[in-house]
């Protein structure tokens, strides 16, 4: 990505930092849905975040989401076999800063939005919990420490956390997250 | 993650410090164990040094947890802030849990 401001351009000594406008990222990802995977996508989130200027709170959420439901798609996407995930940015509202306004104005929106795409099994993350798992995530919050389940919380914290919309798109899932106001 | 321990009083505190997420918070619910064993049945996990914590970090502190009150002892935490605090509160484990805003707190209950 060339830069558009003359003070913007990095030295040529200077690292690729997240954070840069010279600095092109990538706006998509696709690796094999496992944990190996985690930290690369993980790496390039936080790159766009840091690129927008997203809030520290934001950023923190955003982490923790995104791990959630990463890891919701490594255990449960592709029962039997290996399949992929694609992290996104999803652009027209994601706030890639310096791009085509005038001067002045391309301070960072502190917004970001990304996709998560797995062409796994259905899975509506956001549909209401589903009693025959036993995982009444509302219930089990009020419960006590012996009968509290272990499991549940990653989608909790992702309907908590998280402005989320999904959508099955032909064999796919499609979720978005956005993050930041 | 890192877990760094010593004896106070009555209680074993626990200093922990760095992410609990799906990688490394298996550790935690280890460190708790191992302490069991050792004949140490009230933690005090002080999380002022912990940056973050996913599902998997509250999976492995309530099963702990669970397996020290079957002991008759307990868990607790303190110096809890930012995305922590934040999951604790959201999760019930702020009332599940005892939680204490400072490590004082945590070990000077009667």
């Amino acid at each position: 990505m060339a830069s558009r401001r003359d003070d913007d351009i990095a030295p040529s000594t200077g690292s690729c930092a997240a954070g840069t406008h010279t600095c092109a990222l990538a706006d998509a990802l696709r690796l094999p849905a496992h944990q190996e995977s985690l930290p690369a996508l993980r790496d390039l989130a936080l790159a766009w975040a840091a690129r927008v200027g997203l809030a520290a709170e934001a950023v923190q959420r955003l982490d923790l989401v995104l791990e959630e439901m990463l890891m919701n798609i490594f255990h449960h996407a592709y029962p039997g076999e290996l399949g992929d995930v694609e992290l996104s940015l999803v652009s027209g509202q994601d706030g890639v800063s310096g791009q085509g306004g005038p001067p002045g104005q391309d301070a960072p929106q502190g917004r970001l939005s990304l996709r998560l795409t797995d062409w796994g099994v259905a899975f509506d993350p956001l549909a209401p919990a589903d009693q025959s798992l036993g995982a009444d995530l509302e219930a089990n919050l009020e419960a006590g420490l012996d009968e509290r389940a272990l499991g549940g919380m990653g989608l909790f914290l992702l309907r908590t956390l998280a402005t989320a919309s999904y959508v099955r798109q032909g064999d796919a899932n499609v979720l978005t997250l956005t993050f930041g106001s | 993650m890192n877990c760094a321990g010593s004896k106070q009083g009555a209680f074993y505190v626990l200093e922990v410090t760095g992410r609990m997420d799906a990688l490394t918070s298996q550790g935690f619910e280890t460190e708790c164990l191992g302490r069991l064993e050792a004949g140490d049945t009230r933690i005090v996990a002080d999380l002022g040094g912990l940056e973050y914590i996913s599902s998997a970090g509250l999976r492995s502190i309530l099963s702990a947890a669970k397996k020290l009150k079957a002991a008759g002892g307990d868990l607790a935490f303190c110096g809890l802030s930012g995305i922590v605090a934040e999951v604790f509160t959201v999760s019930g484990f702020a009332k599940l849990l005892p939680v204490f805003a400072t490590r004082d707190e945590a070990l000077n209950r009667s």
